[in-house]
């Protein structure tokens, strides 16, 4: 008996989680391709390169993922980063022993101001997400640009060491752990997450039940413009200096990778595990091609043919 | 159905992933190879043979097309002397992030030189910072790295001065006019810096010739059609005042060409690149009183960035900027260098064959 409930419940995972479950399936058939074809991508060095190229990606992507969740759809990711990531080399004093601690604090509270602006916007002003966030994305990229035209500034060295992982702490291994827990918890097991999926199934039914649809947007939104900053700050210890068009690619990036990870565009449905896979996945595509000297544009159309598959299962799925 | 199309996918990438692998040639033994001369005999390498790399952040015009095509070439050419085994050529497609685990995954592969175009010099610096650590050669050109701390995170850069661009332009155009007359001006992109530094270059000519009078300028992105739009707006303005143009680039020049023959007035001179289109553009409106200049960087300056880099190999002392003379079509020249039979997006400056160029742009 006990074991037939266990069946029934493995099955019921299963049917919920497919695309997750197809996801990883690809993705261990592109290790194991990816392994064969070129011996050097399972060495501890690559396998440390796909972690610092996929972090930024994959945090930024939890961001989108949230948005996405509520039926949302954040255009202003990038603009976040770019704007963070100057504002945040801007206030770094290299050469004292904790000048980076106001840097990092206010580089966090401005993406979080970010995030709040497009939620004020969308709630108060009742616009449509994309419009607001295309339009907050030209601002905060223009502002970006406007304090920092020509890239350069400095960054902590001993900060950046420590956020790369070369201070003999393996600290992006552990952002990466600890952004997989909390935003696994705030999605998936709180009551937060529970309203946002509400609000994104059907805002007219959550509304009804009494969920304050304008607090959990603008939450969700801080949320996100909390994360783009966090990815900003790590992005920028990879850089060392600041460059207002670094974020251009996370926008339409966070987007494919919340997509192979099963997010679905018209919202509630997603989550965080299928968020990292969608990330490794789309970094490995970059990453094998490269060993094994494929021309980039392959790299592109094979990006592409991802998405396309991803959305493929999707709408299969709704059917 | 999910099931299939997961195969479909499966297969593809694994069809893509082995084809391209199969594609590849190992270069076999070549321990017994000796010293060999290389780049018609400049040097000779007796190292090696070295795996060598291009970073590069973008494809997105036909000048770039080319310099990689120029790349690839004279890797193919090393490859039969034996001199490289295996050579990369990595695209960011302007993405930083993307360009810097470009590098990353280049030193997975243990290469041993880097020319590297930069997405943006300053975000590109530290993981060049890595290579160098590994003992890579990494030689940076056309956008250098940019670094101001007073230490050398490059084994060299070489590349044209874009102000010098400007100089010949402007100096040119001065003499054209017997150093009087009403210009306007075709600028490349608000803010880009290889723009403002063409300007720069021009500035400093113009500044000294107060009877060259500047009636009006715009943007015109470096692009034949926003260019043509520009020359419209300031004719319109300024009509047959207009007694010379100073254009930043070949297709805004072919763009203002049109634009003058459309509305009838006499041909002005006006400032162009040596690419093809802007060549064969010149030819047809000679008769008609048109005459230019057309200075161009080569596009095999990834060529010359490789050649540093593989000096600094050999253990030849090439630190520092190499500067890469700028190529001149005048007037006197001209006929040499146009190619009617070949498209017009090619630049004229190659170390390609008629046929490579013919066979890279019919693609």
């Amino acid at each position: 008996m006990n074991q037939r409930i266990k069946r029934v419940n493995i099955q019921q995972m299963m049917q919920r989680n497919t695309h997750v479950m197809y996801m990883y399936l690809f993705l261990l058939v592109m290790v194991i391709v990816s392994g064969v074809l070129d011996p050097d991508f399972l060495s501890v060095r690559n396998i440390n390169n796909l972690i610092l190229s996929s972090l930024p990606i994959f945090i930024v992507s939890c961001a989108q993922m949230i948005i996405l969740l509520m039926g949302d759809i954040d255009l202003s990711l990038g603009s976040i980063i770019g704007l963070v990531n100057v504002v945040f080399v801007m206030l770094m004093r290299p050469d004292q022993p904790f000048g980076y601690v106001t840097a990092l604090l206010v580089a966090l509270a401005v993406g979080t101001l970010c995030g709040f602006v497009n939620g004020f916007l969308i709630t108060k002003l009742r616009l449509p997400s994309v419009i607001v966030t295309i339009a907050t994305s030209n601002v905060f990229g223009g502002l970006a640009l406007f304090a920092c035209p020509v890239p350069g500034g400095k960054v902590h060295n001993l900060f950046s060491r420590f956020v790369m992982g070369r201070q003999g702490f393996p600290f992006p291994i552990v952002l990466m752990v600890i952004t997989l827990v909390t935003i696994y918890l705030l999605t998936s097991r709180s009551t937060f997450g529970m309203k946002v999926r509400a609000v994104g199934g059907n805002q007219f039914a959550a509304y009804t039940t009494g969920i304050s649809i304008a607090r959990i947007k603008l939450t969700a939104y801080c949320l996100a413009g909390f994360l783009a900053s966090l990815s900003a700050i790590f992005l920028t210890s990879q850089m060392r200096c600041s460059d207002a068009t670094v974020g251009n690619s996370f926008t339409v990036n966070s987007l494919t990778v919340a997509v192979v990870g099963g997010t679905a565009l018209s919202g509630s449905v997603g989550g965080v595990s299928g968020v990292i896979g969608g990330s490794f996945i789309i970094m490995i595509i970059n990453n094998i091609l490269n060993l094994i000297n494929v021309s980039s544009f392959y790299q592109y159309v094979i990006q592409g043919l991802v998405l396309i598959f991803a959305l493929a299962i999707s709408s299969k799925r709704k059917k | 159905m999910n099931k299939k199309l997961l195969m479909v996918m499966v297969l593809l990438f694994a069809s893509v992933a082995l084809v391209s692998a199969a594609g590849q040639k190992d270069a076999g033994s070549v321990s017994d190879r000796g010293t060999v001369e290389v780049f018609g005999g400049e040097f000779s390498v007796s190292g090696g043979p070295y795996t060598v790399a291009l970073s590069n952040y973008s494809v997105g015009n036909s000048w770039r097309m080319q310099m990689v095509a120029e790349f690839e070439n004279a890797c193919e050419e090393l490859k039969a002397l034996g001199v490289v085994d295996k050579y990369y050529v990595t695209n960011s497609n302007g993405d930083i992030a993307k360009q810097i685990s470009d590098v990353r995954d280049l030193i997975t592969k243990g290469v041993d030189i880097i020319a590297i175009t930069c997405a943006s010099g300053s975000a590109l610096t530290d993981v060049v910072d890595q290579a160098m650590e590994e003992g890579i050669k990494v030689v940076s050109f056309d956008n250098y790295l940019v670094y101001d701390d007073g230490q050398v995170h490059e084994t060299a850069r070489t590349g044209v001065k874009q102000e010098e661009f400007g100089r010949i332009w402007a100096e040119w155009l001065v003499e054209q006019l017997n150093g009087k007359g009403d210009i306007i001006l075709l600028q490349g992109m608000v803010g880009a810096s290889g723009g403002l530094q063409r300007w720069a270059g021009a500035e400093e000519v113009f500044k000294n010739y107060p009877g060259i009078k500047i009636l009006g300028e715009g943007y015109g992105d470096w692009d034949y059609a926003k260019g043509k739009i520009i020359a419209e707006q300031l004719i319109a303005a300024h009509g047959s005042n207009i007694d010379g143009v100073w254009s930043q680039g070949g297709a805004m020049t072919q763009g203002a060409i049109e634009a003058f023959n459309e509305r009838g007035l006499k041909m002005v001179p006006m400032t162009g690149e040596a690419n093809n289109g802007m060549l064969k553009a010149w030819v047809a409106n000679r008769d008609k009183g048109f005459t230019s200049v057309a200075p161009d960087s080569p596009s095999y300056v990834s060529v010359e960035a490789l050649k540093l880099g593989m000096k600094a190999a050999e253990g030849m002392d090439v630190a520092g900027y190499h500067a890469f003379p700028l190529q001149v079509v005048t007037e006197e020249n001209l006929d040499q260098y146009v190619k009617p039979n070949l498209p017009d997006s090619f630049w004229v400056f190659t170390n390609l064959t008629d046929d490579q160029v013919a066979e890279l742009f019919s693609r």
